[in-house]
């Protein structure tokens, strides 16, 4: 970890915190612009719905809005701003299970709920016919969903957002080794999920 | 029961690994079945994610995010006499309940703005953030998780 690089104080984007900080509020504009994509897709890859992509984006700026003056430039702001969408993320899974613990006293959960909800399970009835890409898409989330809370953010930050281990253990606060055990127990998730599909050469 | 080199292949995948262990490794995977097969797994899957849709984001987030920013850190006088209260009875709460509540994040800027709620100091300091924070909507939820001892959170943490 190394939480106060040096390379923060030439990130232009570190700068523009800075400036936001010292009351120009067109700067925190930028800010939203230069991140909204990473931010959202983050998400979007981790939650696998964009309605809660959604909320969550808003609320990952509502949280950098906030810091206004207590903001300390200790990290690059990407890796920061990552840290508070991947903490929202794991909240998110933590606060599902917790509703649904609540409310259905399913003790089984896996964290896959918030993406199992939203996909229909419609695979039987089509194997012969080569799959559409939205089928395959589905495929493929339901398996994102099934690998573990921080596992599937070392994940997403790796395959989508192309970070490197070294980047994802600054973001997730631990050291590479962890970062490096934590992608090779999801790409192993990953690869059981997928197997069937791969060897039947639906993907 | 399986190769003891399969939790370094997918590091090697990313080229993560140190040159001398790369090489290392890719010998012993030219002298290994079970090695190679896993490999071609690994990458088919991890290839396999480009079918997940391209991220589109909304139209007009970008708007809606600051105009929501703005005006939900506007704190009226009174929502902020109220947070105090909410503030000094959620810090009392908790500090008689360790324990509770979720891991700890070292950074404590991001530990705040995460909204974890074991930074009681943070909650005391920061008392705007009760305006629509989890944690007074979380406080019967979390008297709830008293009784439900044993549930695992996030098994995977104590493993690495
Ligand atoms: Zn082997």
């Amino acid at each position: 970890m190394n939480g106060g690089s040096p390379s923060s104080a030439a990130d232009p984007d570190t700068q523009l915190m800075r400036e936001f900080t010292a009351g120009n509020e067109e700067a925190f504009d930028r800010i939203v612009k230069n991140f909204e994509h990473r931010v959202y897709g983050t998400i979007y890859r981790y939650v696998g719905s964009r309605a809660a992509a959604e909320d969550c984006a808003q609320e990952v700026f509502l949280r950098l809005y906030r810091m206004k003056k207590t903001y300390k430039p200790t990290a690059r702001l990407s890796t920061l701003i990552y840290r508070i969408t991947t903490n929202l993320c794991l909240n998110f899974i933590r606060d599902e299970r917790r509703r649904r613990m609540v409310s259905l006293d399913d003790r089984k959960n896996d964290g896959s709920i918030a993406i199992g909800a939203l996909i229909r399970d419609e695979r039987a009835e089509d194997v012969s016919a080569a799959l559409e890409a939205r089928e395959r898409a589905e495929i493929v989330r339901r398996a994102l969903g099934r690998i573990l809370p921080r596992q599937r953010v070392a994940l997403v930050l790796h395959r989508f957002e192309g970070l490197s281990y070294a980047g994802i253990a600054d973001v997730m606060e631990t050291n590479v080794a962890a970062v490096k055990s934590l992608l090779s127990r999801a790409r192993a998730s990953l690869a059981e999920a997928l197997r069937a599909d791969i060897e039947a050469g639906n993907l | 029961m399986y190769c003891e080199e399969r939790d370094n292949l997918a590091a090697f995948l990313d080229g993560e690994l140190e040159p001398g262990e790369a090489e290392r490794l890719r010998r012993h995977i030219e002298g290994c079945a079970e090695c190679r097969e896993y490999l071609a797994l690994l990458k088919r899957s991890y290839d396999a994610l480009e079918y997940v849709e391209p991220v589109e984001v909304p139209e007009g987030l970008g708007t809606r995010v600051l105009a929501g920013a703005r005006k939900r850190s506007r704190v009226p006088m009174f929502a902020a006499a109220a947070g105090l209260v909410a503030a000094a009875l959620v810090f009392t709460w908790l500090s008689t309940k360790p324990g509770v509540g979720p891991a700890p994040v070292e950074d404590p800027q991001v530990a705040w703005a995460a909204g974890l709620t074991g930074e009681e100091q943070g909650v005391v300091e920061n008392m705007d953030i009760l305006e629509d924070y989890d944690i007074l909507s979380d406080l019967d939820l979390l008297a709830q998780y008293d009784t439900l001892a044993g549930f695992e959170e996030f098994p995977e943490i104590e493993a690495i």
